[in-house]
């Protein structure tokens, strides 16, 4: 089988190959930028908007009691929290726009915000 | 050409559209946990169609395969058959280019490969500028390619056997 094709095939696979990890490894820093400001809401309200890249701990009032959001280094986690399950605790840190920590239970959501048409908004399939 | 040529050849573009349209639609039912990955097994008849009868009879092939599978899948004017139109029509064209401008240096499978490429970039393109307008969807495009030249290999080497056989057959 291998008489059919020519050397040419063969480098252009290799160098397609090579093209798609390149991109692989440039794209997402292009892309995902990370956000410039944390959005906090509980109970559906907005209650504190705040720098991303300024390190700080947030105490936050939710239906079930304090939860404590921390900004360190331009990241943004939810370190404790009086929920039963601790979801968002686990879900560790956030720093790119458009992503959130979310605890249901306790009704807060943190949000990283930056440039707005960047934020993932859609399905495709 | 004779009465018996043209009827020959426009009996065999008959035959190999009805193939495409069957390979297209029916690969329309596989279900994928990724709902974007496709073979593209109908790409194998064009490619064949553009090595044993040339440019012009390929497009309208490819053409042809798009419109009926549209309509046979129930997908004609949808969203998906919008992608599936660019990706195609653009995907022939450049496997032309690439057979007239790489000569003797690239055979069945590596235009292969260049079409699966474009039809996939073509896609993500038509799906960025028109459907999603997002830029996160172009981090889709190391995976596009990459399951591009896997499914271009594939049928890059059934095309070099079905050009094989179309030209040694007397059908």
């Amino acid at each position: 089988m291998f008489k059919y094709f020519k050397l040419g095939d063969y480098l252009l696979i290799l160098s397609l190959g090579l093209l798609a990890i390149v991109l692989m490894i440039l794209l997402p820093e292009r892309i995902i930028s990370s956000g410039n400001t944390v959005l906090i809401e509980s109970r559906n309200k907005l209650v504190g908007r705040y720098s991303l890249n300024q390190d700080r701990i947030v105490t936050v009032d939710g239906p079930l009691g304090k939860a404590k959001v921390r900004i360190k280094r331009g990241s943004v986690a939810i370190i404790s929290s009086p929920c039963p399950n601790q979801y968002c605790v686990n879900m560790g840190e956030s720093r790119s726009s458009g992503s959130a920590l979310v605890c249901v239970p306790n009704e807060i959501i943190v949000r990283v915000g930056g440039n707005e048409s960047k934020e993932l908004d859609a399905i495709s399939r | 050409m004779t009465v018996t040529e043209r009827t020959r050849k426009l009996s065999r573009l008959g035959l190999l559209l009805a193939l495409a349209t069957a390979i297209h639609s029916l690969e329309a039912l596989i279900p994928f946990s990724v709902g974007w990955f496709r073979f593209g097994f109908a790409n194998i008849i064009g490619l064949a169609t553009l090595y044993v009868f040339g440019f012009r009879d390929a497009f309208l092939l490819t053409a042809g395969r798009i419109l009926l599978g549209g309509l046979i899948s129930g997908q004609f004017g949808s969203p998906g058959f919008l992608l599936a139109t660019a990706g195609g029509l653009s995907s022939i064209v450049t496997m032309e280019c690439a057979r007239q401008l790489s000569g003797e240096r690239l055979s069945e499978l590596g235009v292969s490969v260049i079409g699966a490429v474009t039809h996939n970039l073509a896609q993500l393109l038509v799906a960025y500028v028109m459907l999603v307008k997002n830029d996160s969807i172009l981090l889709l495009a190391p995976v596009m390619i990459l399951s591009a030249i896997g499914a271009g290999v594939v049928n890059g080497i059934a095309a070099k056997f079905l050009i094989t056989r179309m030209r040694s057959s007397k059908f």
